[in-house]
């Protein structure tokens, strides 16, 4: 195989062809963790694992995760009647083939991308709940499955209308299966934080944006006619998503001086992760969104369930290095990473 | 009657309240309310042993739901995985009726 020369000129690193990347991530992924402290023989053997791998892999393959889609005929049930399966043929309804639609990109995503086979990496079926309850203003994920619901049509609509939000959703699968980051105040802000980071990354992969030509906005999709034009969370603009009497105004901090510290919403998990969102935006405008995700999710994997926002800067800078030497992001990516977060106020001393 | 009813978190982060005495209510609202109340068996409703946990799961509503009723009183929270079905269209209504209240508050 043949490797690209990196596009800066202060070094002579590699950058891996994207093909190869995304048959590779999860083998780059787990080398990635052993190179912290590998010498140069076991680097050259890890080149070798690349091209081996990639002679043995012949194209990127779709997640083999099957797809199991319920309605709840607006019960406040889940599981009440199955209505697709993976490969069964189109629904009568358009919500369920929506959702069974984005179930599969956001799967494929995780496979082609970063080579995660679903949820837990081990193939796991992905089971959605849709027209859940009457009028429900909400998704969630319960730490098996996800739940949609459809919306009072006035303020906001389908839940499972959004591949930002069926992105989101899984992703706090995947994160209870890695880092399992508790769901309150900094390790909480991170667990929505990766899950608006995964959301975005996947709804420009999808509807191939990049980071100059996204919105960097979360759940615009789902707004209804009294909020159309607004927006849950800007990524770009942290605290400029939304300010309407309904809902009152956007209060995501986009630096650390303006941290919320209250009990609100399990000390601020939706709030505060204005501030990594940020820092992604940042560094995706700098390197693209695909290679920051791809530094991301390799970070999400050596973080811990009480990881604070500190130590998960350190990861993030951790990850970047070892994907500079792996090839898979280009050079300066650490400092591009650094200097995101120095602009949020990250590390904090 | 008297209700106390907050719903906060959510994918959407709401953080919304609605308090009434159902006497001041309009005689259609005050009963509905009272029937829904009541269909809901609010003070004979087993909860689950399981508490709502403060730090989980993602996006879930927590409710907290608190009825005086003539001697009676009584104080729950709960979230979308532990909520009981026969709460469900109390907790709908009075979460409308908070949403309501707080886009006529300006
Ligand atoms: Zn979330």
């Amino acid at each position: 195989m043949t490797f690209n020369r990196c596009f800066c000129n202060r070094c002579m690193c590699q950058f891996v062809p994207p093909e190869v990347t995304a048959n590779l991530a999860k083998a780059g992924v787990e080398t990635a963790q052993i190179s912290a402290r590998a010498s140069n023989q076991q680097r050259n053997r890890r080149k070798n694992k690349i091209v081996n791998l990639s002679t043995l892999t012949p194209s990127a393959k779709v997640g083999h995760a099957m797809r199991k889609i319920y309605d709840s005929q607006h019960e406040w049930e889940q599981r009440v009647e199955l209505v697709r399966s993976e490969g069964d043929p189109v629904n009568s309804d358009l919500v369920v083939n929506k959702v069974y639609d984005y179930v599969g990109i956001v799967r494929d995503f995780f496979k082609k991308v970063l080579n995660r086979d679903s949820i837990d990496n081990s193939g796991m079926d992905l089971v959605l709940n849709v027209h859940f309850g009457q009028k429900y203003l909400n998704a969630f994920w319960d730490g098996d499955e996800m739940t949609f619901g459809d919306g009072d049509g006035e303020i906001f609509v389908g839940f499972a209308d959004s591949l930002d939000v069926v992105a989101h959703e899984l992703a706090h699968g995947v994160t209870q299966f890695t880092a399992g980051l508790e769901y309150k105040d900094q390790s909480g802000a991170l667990n929505e934080s990766f899950s608006d980071v995964f959301g975005t990354a996947i709804t420009q992969f999808a509807n191939q944006e990049t980071a100059d030509t996204a919105d960097w906005l979360i759940g615009d999709e789902i707004m209804g006619p009294r909020l159309y034009g607004e927006a849950l969370r800007s990524m770009k603009e942290p605290g400029t998503a939304y300010s309407n009497s309904l809902m009152g105004k956007d209060s995501q901090p986009s630096h650390m001086k303006d941290y919320y510290s209250g009990p609100k919403d399990n000390g601020g998990v939706h709030i505060n992760s204005g501030i990594p969102n940020k820092a992604f935006y940042l560094t995706s405008m700098d390197i693209g969104t695909d290679k920051a995700v791809l530094i991301w999710y390799t970070a999400l994997q050596r973080l811990t369930p009480t990881t604070d926002f500190n130590t998960a800067v350190a990861a993030l800078v951790d990850s970047a290095r070892l994907l500079v030497r792996e090839g898979q992001v280009p050079c300066g990516s650490p400092q591009v990473v650094r200097a995101a977060f120095k602009a949020v106020g990250l590390p904090t001393v | 009657m008297i209700i106390n009813f907050s719903c906060q978190g959510g994918f959407a982060n709401l953080q919304i309240a609605f308090s009434v005495d159902t006497s001041e209510l309009s005689e259609s609202l005050s009963q509905e309310l009272i029937d829904l109340v009541e269909r809901s068996h609010f003070f004979e409703l087993q909860l689950q042993q399981a508490a709502p946990k403060f730090s989980g799961p993602p996006d879930v509503f927590v409710y907290e739901l608190t009825i005086q009723d003539a001697n009676k009183s009584r104080a729950i929270a709960c979230n979308d995985v532990t909520a009981p079905p026969a709460l469900r269209p109390l907790l709908a209504r009075l979460q409308k009726l908070a949403l309501e209240q707080s886009s006529n508050s300006d």
